[in-house]
């Protein structure tokens, strides 16, 4: 195949004063790849997260996007390049409603538009049938049709976490990869089965994500291949299965 | 006891109400025999209950340690306080290795499990807890689900809303399903875990 891969870290380390959250990880995201990220709690995966997508600067190594270095670009730089990511502790605009939380990913543009429909909120009342029609098709995928005209800052925590997955679904254009940050945590098992169905038919569309979880079903289903970190460090990587039963990754984080 | 089911069906709001949070328009919440219904939430605590409400709620600038300590603000026995404290960073050796940090610089997971760490403090009658596995590893998920049969096990009553509906199920003696704020199905943990219908809306059967 050969293909570059979409993403990837080579050797990227963090540090935090005396504590390197990440040390010297290095992997690889092949395009329409999905490749989880697991480890015990601590273990600096979001903290990688973060450097991927430029909210925190690597202090050394390097991260490629489609071959091409990223690790000094700023995080709306890296955002304008087609990746998405959804948080731990989830950002949904917490003044519109839940429909237009999902109307305005749409009908994106770049980030200055969307500050600027975001602050002028009568540009909505425009009848955007598409997104309109896009954004209740999503919202009832993920549950959420009933509170359509809910503020999205009165959903419990478990729907913020299904509202911030589609609005990543909903993003125009489309973001070639997509950084899932425990995307089912907290979310109801049966709707996590259908999250996952929604991951599979995205990549059958050509994205790749780059998946944290600690739902070892997400995990076992989908991806193609897993990365374990503990205490910052890259301590095993392969298929799923195999990974599953190291006996360094049982210690750490499955603890049987 | 275990309070599952969609999300947005009421579960946090029904221990909102429980610990004060949210206002009770109708019914009664009883503990113990006594009406606490609309008591203020410090008014629950010294009342033996600990609360663990869903998402992070450390303080972040205090330590691990002051955290901890923390839990215990209402007892008087500051021997046995201290004992407490040391046996807790002996159980979830997380908190020993950072007693010293500020809790906000912990990850996450490790700030739920200093939340648990926390109620356990107070040496409850009852604890509450909104999703005690949110965002923890299976083997701190296993950590916590044993430590809650423990407590059960030395008298302490133990009421939690969780996604990770399986595991609350087998551990739970009883528990309830609650949809768009209602109640939809109660028995106990293993007649629900066995129920074809629960197992397959609520929890992930396929």
């Amino acid at each position: 195949m050969g293909e570059i891969p979409i993403l990837e870290l080579r050797e990227v380390t963090k540090r935090f004063g005396g504590i390197t959250a990440v040390d010297r990880v290095s992997l690889k995201v092949p395009a329409n790849g999905i490749i989880g990220l697991i480890g015990p709690n601590g273990s600096g995966k979001s903290v990688t997260f973060d450097c991927i997508m430029g909210l925190l600067q690597a202090d050394a190594g390097d991260i490629l996007l489609k071959g091409e270095s990223i690790r000094a670009l700023s995080a709306d730089g890296i955002g304008r390049r087609g990746i998405g990511r959804t948080f731990q502790v989830c950002r949904v605009l917490h003044g519109m409603t839940v429909l237009e939380n999902l109307m305005v990913m749409t009908q994106a543009r770049g980030l200055g538009e969307n500050l600027a429909l975001v602050f002028r909120r009568r540009l909505l009342g425009r009848s955007d049938a598409y997104a309109r029609r896009k954004a209740l098709a999503l919202l009832d995928d993920v549950g959420l049709r009933l509170w359509q005209d809910e503020l999205a800052s009165n959903l419990s925590y478990g729907q913020q976490k299904l509202l911030s997955f589609a609005a990543i679904l909903a993003a125009e254009p489309a973001p070639e990869l997509i950084l899932l940050d425990e995307i089912a945590a907290g979310v109801n098992p049966t709707m996590v089965n259908s999250l996952v169905d929604y991951i599979r038919n995205y990549r059958a569309r050509g994205r790749a994500f780059l998946i944290i979880e600690h739902d070892m079903k997400v995990i076992m289903n989908i991806c193609d291949e897993v990365v374990v970190l503990d205490h910052g460090r890259l301590i095993a990587h392969g298929a799923p299965r195999h990974v599953q039963e190291d006996p360094r990754v049982i210690e750490a984080y499955f603890g049987r | 006891m275990s309070i599952i089911g969609p999300n947005g069906a009421g579960k946090s709001t029904v221990l909102r109400a429980l610990y004060g949070k949210a206002i009770v328009r109708s019914g009664r919440i009883r503990f113990q025999g006594e009406d606490i219904t609309g008591l203020r939430t410090h008014g629950i605590c010294r009342r033996g209950i600990a609360l663990a409400p869903q998402g992070r709620s450390v303080f972040p600038y205090m330590s691990v340690r002051e955290n901890l300590e923390l839990g215990a603000y209402i007892r008087r026995d500051r021997a046995a306080v201290r004992t407490d404290s040391m046996e807790l960073c002996r159980r979830f050796p997380v908190l020993n290795e950072k007693q010293g940090m500020p809790a906000g610089a912990l990850s996450g997971g490790e700030q739920q499990i200093l939340e648990l760490a926390r109620c356990l403090m107070l040496r409850p009658s009852m604890i509450v807890m909104d999703e005690p596995s949110l965002g923890l590893s299976p083997r701190a998920v296993a950590m916590v689900f044993e430590t809650l049969v423990e407590m059960r096990a030395t008298g302490v009553t133990i009421l939690i809303v969780e996604q990770n509906a399986k595991q609350a199920l087998r551990i739970s003696d009883r528990a309830y399903v609650l949809e768009l704020g209602r109640n939809r199905y109660e028995g106990t943990g293993e007649s629900l875990l066995n129920n074809v219908d629960v197992r397959k809306l609520y929890l992930g059967g396929r």
